[in-house]
């Protein structure tokens, strides 16, 4: 219970950053240090934003809860490197956006399936496409729940960015050849299938992608890991972390579109604060006459 | 037949040809035949799916679609004529009619009008799934050592101007009657086994291997488009197949197996249908099954599913879903049955 109030008590304290810069929260997992690394070394302008990291590689993600308007992991310590000191556990009301990266979704994964049973997606329906996009956010190995247990929470925008493909040296997708047609098909089908959801989903960068299946093998060298002031670096056998330039092409992306949302919703702010005040001001009308 | 005492039967179906584990067996016809491929499947043989769709674990959507039913996402093919149509459009020996049915902002094939839930999005995703279905049953075809084929109706639609078979009388499901464009037709037995030949003839071009196994589906019909009552027309239906089935399984490669008879004669099992009388309940499709697997096995003829037995067995079966399992446009219509 202690320990509990201690987490309550460190995740309120009052966000760092307080001026009209867009407070965003990037969740995820190991693959947050290639996005880390892009705004630290300054390859993205992000001004305009005050980003907080949250997660952790793994099983740290994977374990990763949301309770009582919180977002919290087992390892506070990890929490508080991660968030450069910043939250033990992230108060979810202190952001005025959410990205959800890495271990968020896997296009690969779905990219199997369709590989395994020696279909294009292409060759089946939207509605069908549709189908297995909704399921496949729901398999086991990806920790949406979190995402989508913040976005109820929440009245502020929400996305989600896919696992990064791996990389064109892994060859996982050797025999699997995949169009452009396919391509489109299917990420308009996630994103629908997102959508529903209430969250917005983002591709993966199309200038990262090799042969529609792969990441190009440039962004899979120098990639690091989540610890430390990152500088710890991937050994040469990992396919499936990208550095810090495949970093600026994800935020580069994510916070275009975030910048777009968080717009939209200021104009809805306004338009209920506007409407909230005629409704009130033609009450007191009322009552005067 | 041997008729040991407790209703269990011996020996009902001795293959004529030996169909083992590892030969590629392809299934295809009315609504019956999908038991069939589950059998198979379940019984560790080698059933050729060639239209697989991506699915994830512990979810069945793909069924729901018309993936993993039959060998193609073909639908169910009731009659020989369909067989037939399907045949040559996978050698090329016709063109697949561009005839699609609209439903207000879908579109439905009036080939498979039950394949895609709530419609396609467009005609061009129509055009290219029917395509693909297409092609994958000739692939199927090509690939396999069996076709397992399940003869349903002699009943059907055709299209006055083209001559082309629907699967589904226009207007029931998808599209729209006209009277000037579609007729009923009835096939006789020399149609019907004309087509039936028309249909293997091209199977032989494609894979001069190919073994056929005809069965007869055992669900009676409910409603009818000649002029009779309903039984006098399944009557004339499944004995017009039945025969059609016993002339072609004389010869070399083709086999029978006697689904309607261990399901429609009296006295071989206990509620064999469900309550509603016309759909062959979960303890019918076991005996059934049950003496498929046994003439598979070859095993002296012992038969594993005594009637009796199955029926213990399966006491707690939810017959609802069971029937509900099977994709079977028939059914619908009982909505536009005399009353």
């Amino acid at each position: 219970m202690k320990l509990n109030r201690l987490v309550q008590k460190l995740g309120r304290l009052p966000f760092r950053g307080k001026d009209d810069r867009i407070r965003l929260a990037i969740v995820g997992n190991s693959h947050l240090a290639a996005l880390k690394l892009a705004e630290r070394d300054g390859l993205i302008e992000a001004e305009d934003f005050d980003i907080c990291y949250y997660g952790g590689a793994g099983a740290l993600f994977a374990n990763m809860v949301f309770q009582d308007g919180l977002l919290d992991m087992k390892s506070k310590k990890n929490a508080l490197l991660v968030t450069d000191g910043r939250y033990a556990a992230l108060p979810v009301d202190a952001f005025d956006a959410f990205m959800f990266h890495g271990a968020s979704y896997s296009y690969s994964a779905l990219l199997r399936r369709y590989g395994g049973a020696g279909v294009s997606p292409n060759t089946v329906s939207s509605a069908f496409l549709l189908e297995t996009a909704r399921q496949s956010l729901y398999l086991p190995f990806i920790a949406n729940n979190v995402a989508f247990a913040v976005r109820e929470d929440v009245d502020v925008p929400v996305v989600i960015s896919t696992n990064p493909l791996k990389a064109q040296r892994s060859r996982q997708f050797a025999n699997t050849s995949v169009a452009d047609t396919d391509i489109r098909k299917l990420d308009a089908a996630l994103h629908t299938a997102f959508k529903e959801k209430g969250i917005h989903y983002i591709a993966q960068p199309a200038d990262s992608i090799a042969g529609n299946v792969y990441t190009d093998d440039r962004f899979s060298i120098g990639s690091v890991r989540l610890k430390g002031d990152l500088t710890t670096q991937h050994d040469e056998e990992d396919f499936g972390h990208m550095n810090a330039e495949y970093g600026a092409l994800v935020l580069r992306d994510a916070l275009a579109k975030i910048r777009e949302l968080v717009a939209q919703q200021h104009v809805k702010t306004d338009r209920r604060a506007e409407a909230r005040k005629k409704r009130i001001e033609a009450r007191e009308r009322r009552m005067q006459e | 037949m041997a008729a040991p005492s407790g209703g269990a039967l011996t020996k009902v179906w001795q293959p004529r040809y030996a169909i083992e584990k590892n030969h590629q067996i392809v299934t295809f016809g009315s609504c019956f035949a999908q038991h069939i491929s589950r059998e198979l499947v379940a019984g560790g043989y080698s059933w050729l799916n060639a239209e697989q769709a991506p699915k994830f674990n512990g979810s069945d959507y793909a069924l729901e679609y018309g993936y993993d039913v039959f060998s193609a996402r073909t639908g169910n093919i009731y009659t020989t004529a369909q067989l037939r149509q399907w045949a040559e459009w996978a050698v090329g020996d016709a063109t697949p009619p561009d005839e699609i049915w609209q439903d207000g902002d879908r579109f439905q094939d009036p080939f498979r009008p039950n394949i895609e839930p709530g419609g396609f999005a467009s005609r061009d995703e129509v055009m290219q799934s029917r395509q693909v279905a297409i092609e994958r049953f000739g692939q199927a075809i090509t690939q396999a050592d069996w076709l397992i084929f399940t003869m349903g109706q002699t009943e059907c639609w055709q299209n006055v101007e083209h001559g082309h078979f629907y699967a589904m009388c226009p207007g029931t499901i998808a599209g729209s009657f006209e009277p000037d464009k579609h007729r009923f037709r009835n096939l006789g037995y020399s149609e019907t086994e004309a087509e039936m030949r028309a249909a293997i003839a091209i199977f032989r071009r494609l894979n001069p291997a190919l073994k056929i196994l005809l069965t007869v589906s055992p669900v009676p019909m409910t409603a009818t488009g000649s002029r009779n009552h309903v039984l006098i027309a399944n009557g004339f239906t499944k004995s017009t197949l039945r025969a059609v089935a016993a002339t072609l399984s004389t010869e070399e490669g083709i086999d029978y197996f006697p689904s309607y008879e261990l399901i429609t004669t009296p006295g071989v099992g206990r509620k064999l249908f469900e309550a509603n009388k016309r759909s062959v309940s979960a303890r019918g499709v076991r005996m059934v099954m049950g003496h498929f697997k046994a003439g598979l096995e070859g095993d002296g003829g012992e038969t594993p599913v005594p009637a009796k037995a199955v029926a213990d067995k399966e006491t707690d079966l939810v017959d609802d879903d069971f029937e509900n399992d099977v994709a079977c446009e028939e059914r619908m219509l009982d909505a536009f049955a005399p009353r």
